[in-house]
């Protein structure tokens, strides 16, 4: 009986020696910005190629707003507002023909001269994209008996599709480049002009969100013992 | 005799005193480590390090206070020293490989 009892403690005590004793730790770092913005002497805003349908809202305007008012908080940084010379034309040509296909920044001589105008700058520009589809949808409502009866109904969707490029104009180089989409089925109240923004708040969100450096975590483990 | 004995009883004292430091320095580090409280756990596993000399584990956890406070040299070296004392540690290694893939990542980068 004691030699089991001394065989039992033996086994306990070398199995509490040889247990690994470690704990797994999250230790963070920082992953690489988007841009060195403080490098830059300025960030500046070039007006997106914009293809939105006549609905009563202006999107350009919202669209400088934001990277006027709220993108400078995640880059820590003012921007300024660039209108090159033809540009306006340029994009309503652009608009019509081309918003499929993006600008080769290095090889166009329009932006090689806005970037040689304005060295040691940073540059945001994109384009943006609005389908707004009408849809047949089968909606279950109530009669005036309360019985349930299907009714059809036509409803918009709103799809949108955003890219942002952030451009290192010495280099004619795209540094990043975000793609957002997002889908909205309004309700039958809401303005035009509340849709749009709605869905551009998100796609800014986002956009905040991939400029600000952030922390990743690593496990490492530490050892008890 | 009796001061032979005297300074034997001594210098056992002391030196379990100086385990028990160890052991309450390493251990509270450990504890700050697990909060992320990386620069005070980094005093105290230094503080360890003075009373025992330095264990495999004590050289680890350092190193990865010291990374995890951007002190990638110094992280290294303890890493290494860690390694040298106990090789075949997989916890150790698995943190060092993690450490040099992150240092070869920020070489290409820049």
């Amino acid at each position: 009986m004691k030699s089991k009892i001394l065989l039992l403690l033996l086994l306990a005590g070398l199995s509490a020696a040889c247990a690994e004793s470690f704990v797994s730790v999250p230790i963070p770092f920082n992953e690489e910005k988007a841009a060195d913005f403080s490098a830059s002497q300025d960030v500046f805003f070039i007006d997106f190629i914009c293809d939105v349908p006549e609905a009563g809202f202006d999107a350009e305007a919202e669209i400088r707003r934001t990277f006027a008012e709220e993108i400078p908080f995640a880059i820590d940084k003012k921007i300024v507002l660039l209108e090159p010379d033809h540009w306006a034309m340029i994009r309503s040509i652009l608009r019509r023909y081309r918003l499929n296909i993006d600008i080769q920044y290095e090889d166009s001589v329009f932006f090689r001269n806005i970037f040689k105008a304005h060295p040691r700058r940073l540059f945001f520009t994109g384009k943006l994209k609005l389908e707004i589809k009408r849809m047949g949808v089968v909606k279950e409502t109530r009669d005036e008996m309360g019985n349930k009866k299907n009714a059809y109904e036509t409803v918009q969707l709103w799809e949108m599709e955003m890219k942002v490029f952030l451009i290192d104009g010495d280099k004619a180089k795209i540094l990043r480049q975000e793609t957002y989409s997002e889908k909205l089925e309004p309700g039958s109240e809401t303005t035009a002009q509340f849709n749009f923004n709605s869905m551009f708040a998100k796609m800014t969100a986002k956009l905040t969100a991939a400029l600000q450096p952030r922390k990743v975590l690593q496990e490492r483990y530490i050892l008890a013992k | 005799m009796k001061k032979i004995i005297f300074l034997t009883i001594c210098v056992v004292l002391l030196s379990a005193c100086a385990v028990n430091r160890y052991r309450s320095d390493f251990e509270f580090a450990n504890k700050l480590a697990k909060e992320g409280l990386w620069q005070e756990a980094y005093y105290r596993w230094q503080k360890a390090m003075t009373a025992d000399g330095g264990s495999a584990a004590l050289h680890n956890n350092l190193a990865v206070a010291l990374e995890s406070l951007g002190r990638y040299e110094e992280a290294e070296r303890e890493y290494q020293l860690a390694l040298k004392l106990a090789p075949a540690n997989s916890k150790i290694q698995s943190n060092y490989n993690l450490f040099k893939k992150n240092q070869r990542k920020d070489a290409n980068e820049k």
